[in-house]
């Protein structure tokens, strides 16, 4: 496990060390998954900075803000250290490193974001969305993610992804539903 | 008279797009019994009443509770019960040898109040908890096409699953929505009552309900 998230760390400081904003996304969406299928919650964390730094990328009053030469420089001792634990098989310690990450990015979108819900909390939905993508249920995607239930059920609602799961047709459970209430 | 056990997820969705009186209408109407576990209760009250944005969704449904519409049962079985169901349904599913917890306690407890209490369907919108009971290879195909790679089934653990959930009726928020409006949950819209039913079906949608789009194009053909 700790050489996939050794893997993974160097994965995403190249990405955002090239500035890769489709490259963070894509990782973002892999890492979710990967951290439903292995049940690693740091490959959940690295997925939550991954969406949050491309989407901190795509905002120039961001990254030219007084802020963004530290966050930048911060975000990437973090993930040096943490890679650094994990290759001396210090995982737990590991994990906790990773996991300062996100109140980094926190500290960075409470201070410069335009709105009132974190970046942390749409990666969180956006994890979630992958993880219910992938076989979870929407209780499980929410208490893996740490997403709300209720922002969890509407993004998903305005996707395609509920138009795979049909099994029998509307008049057979509206008959199964009218025997039910009679 | 009927007892239905609901997940939170139904709840949610009715919540949301402010059907949730549709429980208390049919309850009136046809006598029917809605039940929740305790896990459920949490999950659509006690955890959201934390997060601002949705505590007025939280009270709406502590008030369906406070007045008798929607009670909690529990057992002293319920937690084996849903232990059991959650060790099965999180090791159907395998992905490179690796088992995927795919359920959650919230609705495995509802499940497991199958074994403790007399019930006679389950309100579910989310899909994973629908398709166990339904049809678990579906789950199983849409699941592989998204890992593009095979997804095995524990077939002692599948033969365990079906004869645990035979028989178990599901329903949607959106079939209890449209058993309301045949009952008339809709007539204050006088001439807009069955636009107002099919618009209804589709912000349960938006708000998560597992019904596809050409599921609510069947829907269209139903009138109220």
């Amino acid at each position: 496990m700790a050489s996939e998230i050794v893997g993974e760390l160097r994965l995403l400081q190249k990405r955002f060390r090239e500035r890769d904003v489709l490259g963070l996304k894509d990782l973002a969406e892999e890492l979710a998954s990967e951290s439903f299928i292995l049940q690693e919650p740091s490959l959940l964390d690295l997925s939550l900075v991954a969406y949050a730094c491309s989407k901190f990328l795509e905002k120039p009053y961001i990254v030219t803000s007084e802020d963004w030469r530290d966050f930048d420089a911060n975000l990437m001792r973090i993930l040096d250290q943490s890679t650094m634990v994990f290759k001396q098989g210090r995982d737990k310690d590991g994990r906790a490193l990773v996991h300062t990450a996100i109140m980094l990015v926190e500290s960075l979108s409470s201070s410069l974001g335009r709105f009132v819900t974190s970046v942390i909390e749409k990666a969180r939905i956006k994890a979630g969305a992958q993880m219910y993508a992938h076989g979870a249920s929407l209780g499980q995607a929410s208490a893996l993610t740490g997403a709300e239930k209720r922002s969890l059920a509407e993004y998903i609602g305005v996707t395609k992804m509920l138009d795979k799961y049909s099994t029998l047709s509307v008049n057979e459970r509206f008959s199964n539903a009218q025997r039910l209430f009679s | 008279m009927n007892t239905i056990a609901c997940d939170s997820s139904a709840l949610i969705s009715l919540a949301e797009t402010c059907n949730i009186d549709a429980l208390s209408f049919l309850k009136e109407k046809t006598g029917a019994s809605f039940i929740i576990p305790p896990s459920v209760k949490d999950e659509i009250i006690s955890n959201p009443m934390r997060v601002r944005k949705y505590v007025f969704s939280a009270m709406r449904l502590r008030k369906v509770l406070n007045d008798g519409v929607l009670r909690v049962v529990s057992s002293p079985s319920l937690i084996a019960d849903s232990r059991k169901i959650l060790d099965e349904a999180n090791s159907l599913f395998l992905s490179g040898n690796k088992p995927l917890h795919i359920l959650q306690e919230g609705e495995a407890q509802c499940l497991a109040l199958f074994s403790s209490a007399r019930i006679d369907g389950l309100l579910v919108d989310e899909k994973t908890t629908r398709l166990l009971i339904e049809k678990p290879e579906k789950l199983r195909d849409v699941m592989q096409t998204e890992y593009r790679q095979t997804v095995e089934m524990n077939e002692t653990v599948l033969t365990r699953l079906r004869k645990r959930f035979s028989g178990i009726a599901v329903i949607r928020s959106a079939e209890l929505l449209a058993v309301g409006a045949k009952h008339g949950f809709f007539q204050n819209y006088k001439s807009d009552a069955n636009d107002a039913f099919h618009a209804s079906l589709f912000a349960l949608r938006s708000a998560g309900c597992s019904i596809s789009t050409s599921e609510l194009d069947e829907y269209s053909g139903i009138n109220i």
